[in-house]
């Protein structure tokens, strides 16, 4: 150790370059070299800053810009040690670099783990991964982490002490533990969906090559005591930037979606804003100037309208994705529903079955004479038990439509005799109500069909039955018929009835729906037999259709099947 | 509160804390007072290893 005198002896003689701004001046070995850390910092910085306004509330957008602010202060510490003429500045400005370099490696690991995993780190991992950046920061002002000046010659070091070495230990721990959670992630895929891999992988190699370089640099350095390599080490940050963008424009990464839009425009903002400063011409600077100023004014609301679109879109992606949840969420509760239905309908069956027996036998006598006042009373629980029967029926045959269930047993078979015997069978419920059910048939065909015989005969007693019930009063009449323009047979039901509005009949073929006069006159139904009857004659390739001329003018049902094809009909 | 919220809180505090700290009386050590040492030849500088220089 000297005295002062021969120090500031020894520093005149240096003679260093007074330094401009802190961190401009001749002192620097490499121009270049020394210029081009700002080349690495202002792209990291500017897309960490880029990243956070879009995306405040993200904690890894928070930590990249940690990462990217860190990296700056350091590269900012680094230029004045590298430039400032004053030794003592150039110690403080070392120590807080090498104070600053772990925090690069502490934000860069936590950033990877909270963008690969979408969370925070776990409490205690964030505890213990924090803990070897403690000694660096108590013990920073001591001469553990920078022994003294170097004046054995004029190039302005700092001798490291063993506090730098350890800085540059936890570095190289901080790497190993990005590898480490990025594989642990790659490895599981339930932790990682496939789609996102090619992200991960992109991330860890550009978060490890930066790092690595940087690491490597220093390292190098100290080892060769030769300081340009070390210089090199920053590299890795404009490539680590460029990773980051890539990933922001490819994948959406941080749900950025208007990343190319902007660095597009402000791409061109710069170039324009450049001109003003490389044209030489002064009559050029007021164009380029007023062009800026209109770049500037149409590439806002021209990124204004792309973020517009963009969030639009993405609206209506969401609404859509809700939709289709929705939607699979409703067709599940429909098919509960005509499960339970179903069972529940199956169930009440039997019970009726036997309600119904009973009621009749003892109607007949069978268990003995029955008293004259029993028998109105047992004909009443008949009814109910039948009309019962038959609205469990209608819900099973809609429960059975609707899951697609039901099962249709195809025949050739006549259309005519078939209409001719329901309306025989139904003729005795039709004189109980005072109406006359005739029959009439235009053509002498049997009307040969390809169809469920059953279910036809379903079909046809809920239309004449529906017809009955609704006409209070006149007749109602069966006719068969052939269609020769659509080669379709033809049975049309028509009465004298209550007749139907324009609206009932857009809407009568509908579950639970009845004429809107039914209530009032006093007739029972489900309002399910007519949408029963269209969707078992649709299945069949055929069609049930209504028309009426208004309330109190009746109304025509009409049953439509295709005819089998090799008969011959005479009209 | 949470364990998460009172290691979140302590780490800001603590290493923000100690950044702050450690800037301050670094600059007032090494800048204001010039507190270090200037070495003239390779042999006065100790071994970063040897603690009982420190």
């Amino acid at each position: 150790m000297d005295t002062a005198s021969t120090v500031q002896q020894l520093i005149d003689a240096c003679a260093w370059y007074p330094s401009y701004l802190w961190v401009f001046s001749q002192n620097v070995y490499s121009p270049f070299l020394y210029y081009t850390y700002l080349g690495c910092a202002i792209p990291a910085l500017a897309i960490g800053i880029y990243v956070f306004i879009n995306q405040r509330n993200n904690l890894a957008s928070r930590l990249l810009l940690l990462t990217m602010l860190s990296l700056a202060l350091w590269v900012f510490g680094s230029l004045i040690t590298w430039a400032s003429e004053w030794p003592s500045f150039v110690m403080f400005w070392w120590t807080m670099v090498d104070v600053i370099e772990p925090f690069v490696y502490f934000f860069a690991f936590y950033f990877t783990y909270t963008f690969i995993y979408q969370r925070d780190l776990p409490p205690l991992m964030k505890l213990y991964s924090a803990i070897p950046l403690l000694p660096t920061l108590i013990l920073a002002p001591t001469p553990l982490m920078l022994i003294g000046f170097d004046l054995t010659n004029c190039d302005r070091n700092a001798f490291e002490g063993f506090l730098a070495l350890y800085g540059y230990a936890i570095e190289i721990l901080y790497v190993v533990l990005t590898l480490i959670v990025a594989l642990l992630a790659l490895k599981r895929p339930q932790i990682v969906p496939k789609e996102k891999r090619g992200q991960i992988i992109l991330l860890t190699l550009s978060v490890t090559a930066f790092l690595v370089t940087f690491s490597l640099g220093n390292i190098l350095e100290l080892v060769t005591e030769n300081w340009l390599i070390g210089q090199y080490g920053l590299l890795g940050a404009p490539l680590f930037a460029l990773a980051i963008a890539y990933l922001i424009i490819k994948y959406e990464a941080f749900q950025i979606e208007l990343f190319s839009a902007q660095a597009f425009m402000l791409s061109l903002w710069f170039l324009i804003f450049s001109l003003l400063f490389v044209q030489k011409g002064e009559n050029v600077k007021p164009i380029v100037f007023v062009t800026l100023i209109l770049f500037t004014i149409i590439s806002w609301f021209h990124v204004k309208s792309i973020r517009r679109e963009v969030e639009s879109s993405y609206r209506n992606n969401t609404l859509l994705s809700d939709l289709e949840n929705a939607n699979t969420r409703l067709q599940d509760m429909d098919r509960t529903k005509s499960e339970f239905v179903s069972i529940a309908s199956h169930q009440l069956r039997t019970p009726l079955t036997a309600i119904r027996g009973f009621a009749e036998l003892m109607r007949d006598g069978s268990y003995g004479p029955v008293p004259m006042n029993f028998i109105e009373p047992l004909a009443h629980v008949e009814e109910s038990v039948q009309n019962m029967a038959m609205t469990i029926n209608d819900f099973l045959n809609v429960s059975r439509i609707e899951s697609g269930t039901m099962q249709y047993e195809y025949t050739e078979f006549s259309l005519r005799a078939v209409t001719e015997q329901v309306t025989d069978d139904l003729k005795q419920f039709a004189l109980k109500r005072g109406l006359r059910l005739e029959f009439h048939a235009e053509t002498e065909s049997p009307l040969l069909v390809h169809a469920d015989e059953g279910k036809v005969r379903q079909i046809l007693q809920n239309l004449i039955d529906n017809s009955i019930k609704y006409t209070p009063q006149g007749s109602v009449t069966v006719t068969t018929a052939y269609n020769i323009a659509n080669k379709m047979a033809v049975v049309r039901i028509t009465d004298t009835g209550i007749g139907m509005s324009a609206e009932t009949l857009n809407i009568i073929f509908t579950k639970f729906t009845r004429a809107t006069n039914a209530n009032t006159a006093n007739i029972y139904g489900t309002g399910l037999g007519l949408f029963i009857a269209r969707e078992m004659a649709a299945q069949m390739k055929g069609r049930v259709d209504a028309s009426s001329w208004g309330e109190g003018q009746g109304s025509t049902f009409t049953l439509e099947l295709p005819v089998v094809e090799e008969q011959k009909i005479k009209l | 509160m949470t364990l998460k919220k009172i290691i979140d809180v302590s780490l800001i505090v603590v290493l923000g804390g100690l950044f702050l700290l450690t800037t301050v009386v670094s600059w007032y050590r090494l800048v204001v007072h010039e507190d270090f040492t200037y070495f003239t030849s390779e042999e006065d500088v100790p071994d970063r290893f040897d603690f009982s220089t420190y």
